[in-house]
């Protein structure tokens, strides 16, 4: 289950329990400093495999589409993948968006922090932003993940900042719900899982 | 007297069923007299047939058509009622007309599922209509749309089902559960039913079937689209939310109200309506 938590302007609609944590999290990383024209949001997911397999897959900037079933693949400009490249990503069929040009704003191994800003294409979504962030928790008893991202965006033209704010919720929830399947698979299959239990 | 023919077939009468739940099937029985014509009935209906395709502005084709000339039977009775077939002579219980089918899958996310409909579809409703045959009593012209309407969603289901690995499938003779695609994957489907007295059309998608005659364009089906009034309702009524995002989509992401497959979250039943609220059977 994907859940909501109240940023600036965000439905306060799914609030999860052990809000406590998450709250922090959020207080601390994930600020977003909205205009008048824009929309901004929180969604968390919990999923059941060890933060470094997590944070493996969404550190890949260079291959979102190992989890995002959205992409169908991505080129990164250049040689060298640091905070400022650049890559183009190409949307799978029947989407209303072909392309997106995004920049790694941010990428921190240490507090396992990914920032991306969109700098182009055709998906309608000016100067947006998105903060994802994971973070070590039990669930069950065994070491599962956290997981929290965060945007902002202009609202276009001839759209309502809720539907601006639930079209890229469904995106995004997309994304984490693969995401939780992709890293659950991959728990179940490392032997390192087992070494940890 | 070939010319004779070619004009009694053209009188033949069309029509559409939408799958799903929009029941509008509208068969009208083309019965030529008793006079000196053979009935429409009993007139051989050889398919001439062609097939063009072409990836658009897509990068890899994902369209899929299937084109299957005699592919089953159908019992008179679907398409007939007993007394205008007793009117013309012709045997209401044992007549059976070779139909063939034509479809037309239009994958989006991928081809997996669009390939998958153009082999499987065809089998399911050679089954159906084979079961159907020992379960038509007095059937009169009500009956009949009712009839192809059950029989129609019964396959769209199935088919959708097995997609999302929801139902089981023959792969190389071992029941297989896995699903056929990843859930970001679907198709339309189209088909037609075409023998000598009907043309009979299911669609579950925005693809859409055409007939030309004569000079005349004559739509046979109607597009699944999230702004059509009675999809949206259906769609809010689940839950869920038609965004304008470049064209009018289903949260603002897929530009058609039912597919085939394309389910794009596991989790609880609400959220996948809430998110996807097309599933061809709902």
């Amino acid at each position: 289950m994907v859940g909501l938590v109240g940023g600036s302007t965000a439905r306060a609609e799914h609030v999860v329990a052990n809000a406590g944590g998450e709250a922090e999290y959020v207080r601390r990383m994930h600020r977003h400093a909205p205009t008048e024209h824009q929309c901004t949001s929180t969604l968390v997911k919990h999923i059941k495999a060890p933060v470094h397999l997590v944070w493996e897959l969404v550190r890949r900037f260079d291959q979102p589409q190992r989890y995002k079933p959205f992409v169908r693949n991505c080129v990164v400009r250049g040689d060298q993948l640091e905070v400022g490249s650049l890559r183009d990503v190409n949307v799978k069929t029947g989407l209303p968006a072909t392309t997106s040009t995004e920049r790694l704003e941010q990428l921190d191994d240490d507090l396992h922090i990914l920032g991306v800003k969109f700098v182009g294409g055709d998906h309608r979504l000016q100067n947006y932003s998105s903060i994802i962030t994971v973070h070590p928790e039990s669930i069950d008893g065994r070491p599962g993940t956290l997981v929290i991202e965060s945007f902002v965006v202009d609202v276009p033209d001839g759209n309502t900042k809720d539907e601006t704010c639930y079209f890229v919720e469904a995106v995004i929830k997309c994304n984490l719900n693969s995401l939780a399947e992709v890293s659950e698979q991959l728990a179940v299959e490392s032997p390192t899982s087992l070494i940890d239990q | 007297m070939a010319a004779a023919a070619i004009c009694v077939e053209d009188e033949a009468a069309c029509a559409a069923a939408e799958c799903a739940g929009i029941g509008n099937l509208d068969l009208a029985a083309a019965g030529a007299g008793a006079g000196g014509k053979r009935s429409v009935y009993l007139m051989d209906c050889a398919p001439v047939w062609g097939c063009a395709s072409t990836r658009g502005r897509s990068t890899e084709m994902e369209d899929a058509c299937a084109a299957a000339p005699r592919f089953a039977d159908v019992p008179v009775r679907l398409l007939a009622s007993r007394r205008d077939l007793d009117r013309l002579g012709l045997d209401a219980d044992t007549l059976r007309l070779p139909a063939h089918l034509f479809g037309v899958f239009d994958g989006h996310g991928g081809a997996e599922v669009a390939s998958y409909c153009r082999e499987r579809l065809q089998v399911l409703l050679r089954q159906e209509l084979r079961l159907l045959s020992k379960d038509l009593g007095e059937t009169s012209e009500a009956d009949m749309k009712e009839h192809w309407d059950e029989l129609f969603t019964r396959c769209f289901q199935r088919l959708d089902d097995e997609v999302s690995g929801q139902a089981s499938r023959l792969v190389g003779g071992v029941q297989e559960t896995r699903p056929v695609a990843a859930e970001n994957v679907g198709s339309t489907a189209v088909v037609a039913v075409v023998c000598s007295s009907h043309v009979v059309v299911a669609n579950c998608g925005d693809s859409r079937v055409v007939l030309c005659r004569g000079k005349e364009p004559l739509e046979l089906s109607i597009d699944h689209k999230p702004d059509r009034k009675d999809e949206r309702a259906r769609i809010e009524a689940l839950g869920g939310k038609v965004i304008q995002w470049n064209g009018y989509r289903v949260s603002g992401i897929l530009a058609m109200s039912r597919s085939i497959g394309m389910y794009i979250a596991s989790g609880t039943k609400s959220w996948q309506n809430d998110l996807f609220p097309f599933l061809s059977g709902m």
